[in-house]
């Protein structure tokens, strides 16, 4: 059953929780997020399906089907792919920007403990 | 090298940090604790059999009428929610905006601000074949006359099988380098394809990443010298941004003849042609124009960055270099 | 119907176990090849679940976005490496 999808979406942002708050190494900091962000596409995608559910791509026009048998009909749900694809891109966007973020502190503070990174000024 | 400050803990900075947890019992504790809220949560989630919900019957419904195309899901991330994928383009775009802007080299702050690149600017019309000027070009020509004694850069070909290659390979080999140059046009043309016929699944997004792959591909396997024609900001940014304006204007036409923001003011075309789906194959060709140049640029910002190890200024105001070559 | 089971849950199984890989793995490049693992397999269960269009985008920056990105990342932490300039990274040109 999707239970099992659901699961594995939690187990997966826990997994990349328990990186985030312990893992010293920035860029593995960085990919900790990465699996967290991972584990909301399985959630939405999984949350999508329908049982028996194919694609959702029409033949033709879903002619005499009137609104109440769309409900049930073998299609998975379009609109929460569309947020899959959507956190898809921004996942990408911000990766990058924390990456770029991360090497440039390495450099200042030569060192990509985020211990040493630590030292607010002032 | 030494460090330039020596209070630095870490002197051999980019390994990895000796110990490589931090508190990992603690981190467990709430861990635990986030997953007993977590799988609370995913138990009260609709099941699969659950009926679709509203809108997205919504969705199913309107797509061959209004839309003329017969992928809802396009129908979705460039019809009925184009505003939602207007907003996610233009975060990519204020993501490249900042790795560029992050990864800029340090203009040194001494002189009036601007003056170093007026006078780089200046340098490359009277004496092009110098290339960059200032200070950071003459100590790393000083670097390489010191270091001319060792081997030079020996051809990939030569290296006997079995060496460490890639470590000192100047380029890649020549089976690879004859190899590239096909599979980059062929990949290029598979990822426009991607886009190109929009009652297929697969979006303007996807194809762009492609693309960006493409160029990243062309670059590993032929070096810089080879890509820094077409790599350039001063080439792609504009692309980019005439890519964001077409988005402006056809959320912008629609608004005006259709009164809704990214409205289809197309004629409907019949089904599966390559002009089915109104704006939504202008939207998707224009996100792909502008996620490919946004990418590409993102990726050559983050390589070019240089090495400018920005010292403390309070700290080592004595003996830190502007930029370490 | 059980097919389908059979194939979600092995796309479920490859997904945890790459991402166990990605967080207790102290090498950094091998946890960046195990990430691409996650986003590779998460392709193959979109395709699965009946999602081409996410499927599309998922194995794109699966295998190509996010590890080249951390890839460039890593190689520019690492201070040591001499920069020979021709395969290496020239500044980006700024004109």
């Amino acid at each position: 059953m999707i239970l099992a999808n659901y699961l594995t979406a939690a187990t997966l942002f826990c997994l990349g929780a328990f990186a985030v708050l312990t893992r010293r190494d920035l860029i593995k900091i960085i990919m900790g997020l990465s699996v967290m962000e991972a584990s909301t596409y399985v959630l939405l995608v999984s949350m999508a399906y329908r049982r028996g559910a194919t694609a959702p791509v029409l033949a033709a026009r879903p002619t005499g089907v009137t609104e109440k048998d769309l409900a049930h009909g073998n299609v998975a749900d379009p609109v929460l792919q569309n947020f899959c694809l959507t956190a898809i891109v921004i996942g990408v966007a911000v990766t990058a920007v924390f990456l770029t973020v991360a090497v440039r502190a390495a450099q200042h503070y030569r060192s990509v403990d985020s211990n040493d990174v630590r030292g607010l000024r002032g | 090298m030494p460090p330039a400050n020596d209070d630095a803990p870490r002197d051999h900075s980019g390994q990895a940090p000796d110990e490589e947890w931090h508190r990992p019992a603690v981190g467990l504790v709430v861990t635990a604790a986030l997953a007993a809220v977590l799988v609370v949560g995913v138990l009260g989630l609709p099941r699969e059999l659950a009926p679709l919900p509203a809108i997205a019957r919504h969705a199913l419904l309107i797509a061959l009428p209004v839309w003329g195309t017969t992928e809802p899901v396009s129908e979705v991330v460039y019809g009925s929610r184009g505003f939602d994928t207007f907003g996610e383009t233009f975060l990519l775009l204020a993501a490249v905006v900042s790795v560029v802007t992050l990864s800029r080299s340090r203009e040194s702050r001494d002189e009036y601000v601007g003056e170093a690149a007026a006078g780089r600017q200046e340098q490359r019309e009277h004496d092009p074949s110098r290339g960059d000027g200032g200070e950071e070009g003459e100590a790393r020509q000083a670097e390489r006359d010191e270091e001319d004694g060792d081997d030079p850069l020996p051809d990939p070909d030569a290296i006997p099988l079995g060496e460490p290659a890639p470590e000192h390979a100047a380029a890649m080999s020549v089976v690879v380098r004859t190899a590239a140059r096909p599979a980059a046009i062929v990949l290029a043309v598979a990822s426009v394809y991607l886009a190109a016929w929009g009652y297929t699944p697969g979006g303007g997004f996807p194809a762009g990443a492609a693309l960006t792959g493409v160029a990243v591909l062309l670059y590993a396997a032929l070096g810089h010298r080879a890509v820094s024609r077409f790599v350039r900001p001063a080439v792609l940014e504009p692309i980019e941004m005439l890519g964001g304006a077409a988005i402006m204007a056809i959320g912008l036409i629609g608004l005006f003849l259709k009164n809704s923001m990214f409205a289809n003011w197309v004629p409907l075309a019949p089904q599966q042609t390559i002009r089915a789906g109104g704006t939504e194959q202008l939207y998707s060709a224009s996100e792909l124009v502008e996620v490919a140049t946004g990418l590409t640029i993102a990726i050559f910002a983050l390589l070019g960055m240089g090495h400018d190890w920005t010292p403390d200024e309070d700290e080592d105001q004595g003996e830190g270099g502007a930029g370490e070559p | 119907m059980t097919g389908f089971w059979v194939l979600d849950y092995l796309c479920l199984a490859g997904i945890l176990t790459c991402a166990a890989l990605v967080v207790f793995m102290n090498n950094r490049s091998g946890s960046v090849m195990a990430l691409s693992g996650v986003g590779t397999l998460m392709s193959v269960l979109f395709v699965v679940l009946g999602a081409p269009d996410v499927a599309h985008a998922e194995v794109i920056v699966g295998a190509i976005a996010l590890p080249v990105l951390y890839l460039v990342a890593i190689g520019k932490i690492r201070t040591d490496v001499p920069d020979r300039g021709e395969l290496g990274e020239e500044h980006a040109s700024r004109k």
